[in-house]
């Protein structure tokens, strides 16, 4: 271990670096497990996750980890700031965010982005414009999802 | 957002989809989710993602065909279901005869759906653990019947149960039923129940597990200083 064992080194994709407190990293368990079980030194390659998204991730975990740390982890405060933080970001951002949260198995901020996406999908349209997701059945499909859904207008 | 840039979440994998899904209501996976593309709609048919049911009429515009289809993905797998403001004795029947894991029922506002009805189903759902019934118009729930069919019950709330036909003189029935076949309860919730102190005490002293009691608006419950501070010393909150 170099200079100081309470920091650690996050490497990204496109080797960008973040030097972060050892507390706010650790609350990825993929990192963890990564410091309990190898001896990568201070310095964590993680190859999935590009730099842009890893500056956000560690915005999120820095503000998780303070919060956390005064023992007010369900404060108002923090969920308008949880809020804040997936209000505004675009779907690229939105949906690797998720798949770095997964990747970094850090559960509260891929609870958190999940719901953002399923709060911004609440009409099919929205599925169709905000997730860029085309229609790809095939006419029988079509068929068969329409037969299904004719309980849908009974009332 | 940048144009050409956007993401195609066809392409999400299918567990990621899942934990987006199970944020979505029931009504919201069956007329959108499902029916937006291949890879979502086939992540929507996954059992995983039906375990866990909250319907309710209001806001989100349910009905009983669409409560049905969800039971019918989770393919036997249903652990909870909460129902409000809506469904049928042949919905609840529907149900428990094919969701034999369910070990979660809660009716909130089911004028429709008689305590017979309830009564029937506990008959089938030999695992429940949980069953909350908040609803003014439920009579004739076989309290005796249920605890012997859900020997597993641990949380029993029953709220407003028949409140709007008869209040007037106090009965123990309940309460003598819950004693005799509920031994293994942990929380027990009743609302404007006629039962008297002697239904009280058959409670305390026959479910030795019970961690909370609670007791709203019964009005021929009296506790005597000395009662109330025993069940504290028991660890039962008296309310």
């Amino acid at each position: 271990m170099s200079k100081s064992e309470k920091k650690i080194v996050l490497k990204s994709l496109d080797n960008e670096a973040f030097e972060v407190e050892k507390a706010v990293a650790l609350q990825s368990q993929t990192i963890w497990v990564m410091c309990e079980d190898k001896c990568v030194g201070n310095e964590i390659p993680l190859e999935n996750v590009t730099g842009q998204i890893l500056a956000k991730v560690i915005d999120y975990c820095k503000k998780h980890a303070v919060v956390d740390g005064d023992g007010d982890e369900s404060s108002e405060e923090l969920k308008n700031w949880d809020t804040e933080f997936t209000k505004n970001m675009d779907q690229s951002t939105l949906f690797n965010m998720i798949l770095a949260a997964n990747y970094l198995n850090i559960k509260s901020l891929l609870n958190l982005t999940c719901q953002a996406v399923a709060d911004k999908t609440k009409t099919i349209d929205e599925f169709h414009t905000f997730l860029n997701i085309e229609n790809n059945f095939t006419p029988e499909e079509e068929a068969q999802i329409c037969q299904e859904n004719l309980w849908a207008f009974d009332d | 957002m940048k144009n050409g840039k956007l993401i195609n979440w066809a392409e999400l994998p299918s567990d990621l989809i899942s934990s987006i899904l199970v944020r979505l209501s029931v009504a919201e996976r069956l007329q959108n989710a499902g029916n937006v593309c291949r890879s979502w709609r086939r992540a929507c048919q996954e059992p995983s993602i039906w375990l866990r049911i909250d319907v309710s009429r209001f806001p989100r515009n349910i009905d009983e065909a669409m409560c049905r289809r969800a039971v019918d993905l989770s393919q036997g797998g249903l652990l909870e279901i909460n129902i409000e403001d809506f469904g049928t004795d042949s919905l609840l029947t529907y149900i428990a005869d094919r969701s034999r894991n369910l070990k979660r029922l809660g009716l909130v506002n089911v004028n429709q759906i008689t305590g017979m009805g309830i009564s029937k189903a506990a008959m089938k759902l030999p695992l429940l653990e949980y069953l909350e019934v908040t609803n003014p118009y439920t009579e004739e729930l076989d309290l005796r019947g249920l605890g012997l069919s859900c020997p597993n019950l641990k949380t029993l709330k029953l709220n407003n149960m028949g409140c709007v036909f008869n209040l007037s003189n106090e009965c123990d029935d309940d309460a003598l039923a819950i004693a005799e076949t509920m031994p293994g309860l942990r929380h027990l919730q009743l609302t404007k129940n006629r039962l008297s102190n002697a239904g009280v005490n058959a409670i305390l002293e026959n479910c030795p597990r019970l961690e909370r009691f609670d007791l709203h608006r019964c009005i021929f419950v009296n506790l005597v200083p000395a009662s109330a501070e025993s069940n504290v010393m028991r660890g039962s909150k008296v309310f």
